[in-house]
């Protein structure tokens, strides 16, 4: 299964890469959201995992990008900072699946994400 | 004539060579100091490069013991070097702090027990007794975002010590976060001016301790009007209801906004006796606070509130009249009807009616 993660923190990402990588997905991970909205016109993962803030374009938009230019349903966990609830219920409207608060359990962000692939395993059955 | 041109020319001679001297030497120093400026910062510069590049060192073995709980084999030795030397020991310390910033449960115990483990406290320690300011608060930071139990002791000489208020206040923040009952007995008993902004922090520690258990609001209200205020905004986190005399005694506080305040908690905590004492207190306060009593009593359930703030709105203080009108306009009509209905008003002295 094929993951992106979008986050500015990288020490942040690094971990995640990390953690995800062992737990055998595939993962790609950027650091800014320009470079995020590039990888996604080339190609579209299973599953993406985005911060809300970050430099040149940030999550919202992506969120947008993915769901109304690029017309896809791909699976979005939301990776953001607590006390942003007004931003979160944004990014639900605008289509985001899920929302975990940094700071998060790592074992949580894992189950939610074999939650979500077991979710996209029924959708193509 | 000629003994002052002799005068003259001896003046001048060594005037000239003096100027030309001060000017080489200007020259000379100006261009030592750009050296040193530029030597200076490119081995700062190497510095940060090093330090960077160690830091890149570190993270993926941090990482593995963020989500394994140990550090694997291939990295043991690299982290026994860095931990070594001292300036290893800094950055490791650095790259953990950053680290445990993201991550809670497993992960942040994970990290939590490396820096206990591994002594890493004895740095946050030192920058605790260090001279600088900056250095005293990130030793705090460290020390409460490690939850380093063992710092109570240090933190407690620290603030007794200590003499700047913003440096104790966030000394006071950690040792709750440590040990909230020692904190919050720490708190009342602190000489000092507790702002908004450190009661919400203590607000905020506790809330995400669950902690509700909080000391009784006299031992609050006898020290100062910001303990007494902060005491109150406990009161309506833990929504503690055994209270309420002690809370009502806050209506005749000297002080205003604590006044202001006890008025919003009566509300906040939809204690509907005190509507009567609210009425009757009414015309002692100033503008403000009748509004806010106005507020109030429209959101406690006591029929016979209706009938006052009828009163308000024909107030001749045009922000009462106001308030007085949008808390008529947001009671619903059954609400009205039992207000109508309510024979509050004989109750109103003439002084009381011409208060209003």
């Amino acid at each position: 299964m094929k993951i992106y993660v979008f986050e500015d923190e990288a020490l942040l990402l690094k971990s995640l890469e990390f953690r995800l990588s062992k737990e055998g997905y595939d993962v790609n991970c950027f650091s800014n959201g320009l470079e995020a909205k590039q990888k996604l016109q080339e190609e579209l993962p299973d599953l993406i995992i985005t911060d809300i803030m970050m430099p040149f374009l940030n999550g919202l938009e992506l969120i947008s990008f993915v769901r109304n230019d690029l017309k896809s349903q791909v699976p979005i966990i939301v990776l953001s900072a607590a006390g942003l609830e007004k931003t979160v219920l944004e990014a639900f409207n605008l289509g985001a699946d899920d929302f975990v608060s940094k700071p998060f359990s790592p074992n949580e962000l894992l189950i939610r994400i074999k939650k979500m692939s077991h979710r996209i395993k029924i959708s193509v059955m | 004539m000629l003994t002052l041109n002799l005068i003259l020319n001896i003046l001048l001679l060594g005037i000239v060579p003096f100027f030309w001297g001060l000017a080489l030497c200007f020259a000379v120093a100006g261009t030592g100091f750009i050296a040193f400026v530029l030597v200076s910062r490119k081995r700062k510069n190497l510095h940060a490069a090093q330090l960077q590049e160690i830091s890149a060192k570190c993270q993926p073995f941090l990482t593995e013991l963020a989500f394994e709980g140990t550090i694997p084999e291939e990295y043991r030795d690299l982290e026994k070097q860095l931990r070594s030397t001292n300036n290893g020991k800094w950055i490791i310390l650095n790259e953990l702090i950053k680290i445990r910033k993201y991550f809670q449960g497993e992960a942040a115990s994970y990290i939590e027990e490396y820096y206990t483990k591994n002594r890493l406290y004895k740095l946050s320690l030192n920058k605790l007794y260090s001279t600088k300011q900056h250095q005293k608060i990130v030793a705090i930071n460290e020390i409460m975002d490690m939850n380093y139990l063992g710092a109570t002791r240090s933190l407690l000489q620290f603030i007794h010590k200590e003499k700047s208020p913003e440096l104790v206040s966030n000394a006071l923040i950690a040792l709750t976060k440590l040990d909230y009952k020692l904190g919050l007995n720490r708190i009342i008993e602190q000489d000092i001016y507790l702002s908004d902004w450190f009661q919400l922090q203590v607000i905020k520690i506790l809330d995400e301790g669950k902690v509700y258990e909080i000391p009784p609001l006299v031992k609050w209200t006898k020290k100062s009007t910001s303990h007494a205020l902060m005491g109150l905004r406990l009161l309506i986190f833990s929504g503690a209801m055994d209270q309420m005399d002690e809370l009502s005694s806050l209506l005749n506080h000297e002080n205003d906004k604590l006044r202001l305040e006890t008025i919003k908690a009566f509300r906040t905590l939809e204690y509907d006796e005190i509507s009567f004492t609210l009425i009757l207190r009414y015309y002692n306060e100033p503008t403000r606070n009748k509004c806010e009593i106005i507020r109030t009593l429209e959101v406690l359930n006591y029929k016979q509130n209706l009938a006052f703030i009828r009163l308000c709105a024909k107030s001749d203080d045009s922000e009462i009249q106001r308030v007085a009108k949008e808390a008529l306009r947001r009671l619903t009509p059954e609400e009205i009807r039992l207000g109508v209905n309510a024979p509050i008003i004989h109750l109103f002295t003439p002084t009381l009616q011409r208060a209003v």
